[in-house]
């Protein structure tokens, strides 16, 4: 796989780098902003771009960065890192698209093994996202009474919670030890729960549920 | 607390006074008012002036690409020398140091969070109060200008009110309403779990 990396922390890039050649990847570039990384992107193809949030140009200049290699090459993948897991990071994660894109600490990608299944699952068209961040949205997200979110069994929260993390059923239907039929089931179930319109596709549904979970833990409406 | 409260009355003193005389351990109803009027009247708050945000984002700042930064590249560091090693025993002695500098990143974050909300300093006023409010598990209910504030006004709202919530519990329900460009007013009413009743503070800022 042909990676690029744009980040200003020359350390971590570095060390970056090396672990992305010790897990078989090719290294096409490392860059200390954005605009080099657009630059070289828009020269020569990637098949993922790695990118700093909190980077030249601007404060979040990697999340700039992101929609402008998605604008310009819908296919190449992209994986977003931080050293802070945020709701308001990932919904602009999730504006930018909903396919080849990956949200993670950047000391949750320190293996491998762990880089190389990120990197992999976003080429081959997921949405990963840190779990830390996801397991503690969807269990805020349970924990509260009233919204539609509340309604689901506790196996249905266990599959949003893992449609958070971006995995595909057959995924899911492997961590929970239960078929992918009942995977579909409890998915079919959460959308008709959630009040996920039926003409939508499969997919699309898929990040709706996700969201709805999101913005549901973001802003309570309750008056004090 | 009542004290001091000096009316007229047939033996003198305060009412806090004559309530401990007339009944011990019980309050007199009329010094209860003052009491439950103090609850009620909103409790003022220090904002924080433009020589401490200035200092707080540098501090932050200094944490996030200083030592959580150097951490992060040294975690990498260890990756790199597990995926070499080919021992067993070596790889796991590396991943609990892995897991044991994660934990320390955790909170490095956690003090960078209070020190200077990482999302206030790149996404604003009402993204930088959500993500504090989600961190410390509380309901809030924002009602801001709809008008950008300057960068100075938002900086120093947003760690006015996130100071404030970081004195809250889990689980409080919070309103906070800001009005104004130049003078800014901030009025947070917040009600904790368990209790019924609810409580205001404000604050009001004079911004360049």
């Amino acid at each position: 796989m042909r990676v690029a990396v744009a980040e200003d922390g020359a350390l971590f890039r570095e060390g970056l780098a090396l672990l992305l050649q010790a897990a078989g990847h090719e290294v096409a570039g490392c860059y200390p902003d954005g605009d080099a990384l657009v630059a070289a992107v828009a020269a020569e193809p990637v098949d993922v771009a790695i990118l700093d949030i909190r980077m030249p140009p601007g404060p979040d200049g990697g999340l700039q960065t992101a929609e402008r290699v998605r604008a310009l090459r819908p296919d190449t993948g992209i994986l977003l890192l931080s050293h802070y897991a945020e709701t308001h990071y990932l919904m602009r994660v999730l504006e930018i698209g909903a396919e080849r894109i990956g949200y993670r600490l950047k000391e949750r990608v320190a293996g491998v093994r762990v880089l190389g299944d990120t990197l992999d699952r976003i080429a081959a068209g997921e949405i990963v996202i840190e779990p830390v961040l996801a397991r503690r949205l969807v269990k805020g997200g349970a924990s509260q009474t009233g919204t539609a979110l509340a309604s689901l069994s506790e196996r249905e929260t266990d599959v949003l919670r893992l449609m958070a993390e971006g995995r595909a059923n057959n995924a899911i239907a492997g961590e929970l030890y239960i078929s992918a039929k009942a995977v579909e089931k409890h998915v079919a179930a959460i959308f008709t729960k959630l009040g996920l319109p039926g003409d939508a596709t499969v997919h699309h549904r898929r990040v709706l549920a996700v969201l709805a979970f999101l913005q549901a833990n973001r802003i309570d409406g309750a008056a004090p | 607390m009542v004290r001091g409260i000096s009316l007229p009355g047939k033996r003198g003193g305060t009412l806090a006074a004559r309530a401990r005389y007339d009944n011990p351990g019980r309050v007199h109803r009329f010094a209860r008012w003052p009491r439950r009027l103090g609850a009620s009247l909103p409790g003022l708050l220090r904002p924080p002036g433009r020589a401490d945000v200035r200092h707080r984002f540098g501090l932050e700042r200094t944490l996030h690409d200083g030592a959580v930064a150097d951490m992060s590249a040294l975690a990498l560091e260890l990756g790199m020398i597990s995926a070499t090693v080919g021992d067993t025993h070596v790889e796991e002695r590396i991943a609990a140091a892995q897991d044991r500098l994660t934990g320390i990143l955790e909170d490095l974050r956690h003090v960078g969070t209070v020190i200077y909300p990482p999302v206030l300093a790149t996404a604003g006023l009402g993204p930088g109060l959500l993500a504090v409010a989600e961190h410390r598990g509380l309901r809030i209910l924002l009602d801001l200008p709809r008008t950008e504030l300057s960068a100075e006004a938002r900086s120093r709202t947003g760690l006015l009110v996130a100071d404030h919530f970081h004195t809250l519990r889990p689980g409080s329900v919070v309103r906070v309403r800001v009005r104004g460009r130049r003078i800014v007013r901030v009025t947070i009413t917040d009600r904790e779990p368990g209790t019924r009743e609810r409580r205001e503070h404000r604050a009001v800022l004079r911004c360049a």
